[in-house]
């Protein structure tokens, strides 16, 4: 139960610190506060999910672990029609399904 | 142009530059697989090409949209099957074939799936 919460966690962590450092975008790249502030957000996100997956890695298998990472982009694909106002096709979502299945197989 | 190739191309600089960011992103990871969680070399190196393909990644979002290059980080996942193979001497069977396959295949559609 624990281990759910933990990976759902981690994969929100993981979209949020990639829709972050799409938002500093905005700003010019360098030293400047808005853009710092974005990529620091983002990085903090980031960091939050990285240290979230190796402390999973001690919880559960290395073979589930791995594949259940992809509940990262399922989480992308809201934010980024949310926040982002993009269009999700048909091709993103069977796409990002293709992908689970595969990453699946993979550790099979 | 089909809509297929215009996105493509609208986001082609993102895709590239997102490929070199799994790249080092899977090397990071790999690293951390070594270390077995504890503090050593191979933990805080594993950080520095995780930081290297954050850094990558940042870049790359400038030049596409978020919904189609974030989930080609998974491209990562078969670098971190090669080098799984190339290191630690594993081998590749049918099922991972069949994985990779799906993969690639999930990351042409999401390529290409722009609208």
């Amino acid at each position: 139960m624990i281990s759910l919460f933990l990976v759902l966690l981690m994969t929100l962590f993981g979209s949020l610190g990639g829709f972050f450092f799409k938002k500093a975008g905005d700003y010019p790249l360098g030293l400047n506060i808005p853009f710092l502030m974005k990529v620091g957000t983002g990085g903090t996100f980031y960091l939050a999910g990285a240290l979230l997956n190796i402390y999973l890695l001690t919880l559960l298998p290395y073979t589930v672990v791995y594949p259940i990472t992809s509940v990262t982009y399922i989480w992308t694909m809201l934010l980024s029609a949310i926040f982002l106002h993009e269009t999700i096709t048909a091709k993103k979502i069977i796409g990002v399904l293709l992908i689970s299945g595969g990453s699946v197989l993979l550790v099979l | 142009m089909s809509r297929f190739t215009q996105s493509i191309k609208k986001n082609s600089t993102g895709i590239i530059l997102m490929t070199f960011a799994a790249f080092f992103t899977s090397l990071g990871q790999m690293f951390w697989k070594l270390s077995d969680a504890g503090i050593n070399p191979s933990l805080i190196g594993g950080f520095g090409f995780y930081f290297l393909g954050a850094v990558l990644m940042i870049v790359s979002f400038r030049f596409g949209s978020l919904s189609v290059l974030h989930p080609l980080l998974s491209l990562g996942y078969i670098f971190a099957l090669f080098l799984g193979v190339f290191l630690v001497g594993e081998t590749i069977e049918f099922t991972h074939f069949s994985g990779i396959v799906l993969i690639i295949l999930g990351v042409v559609l999401i390529g290409g799936g722009d609208d």
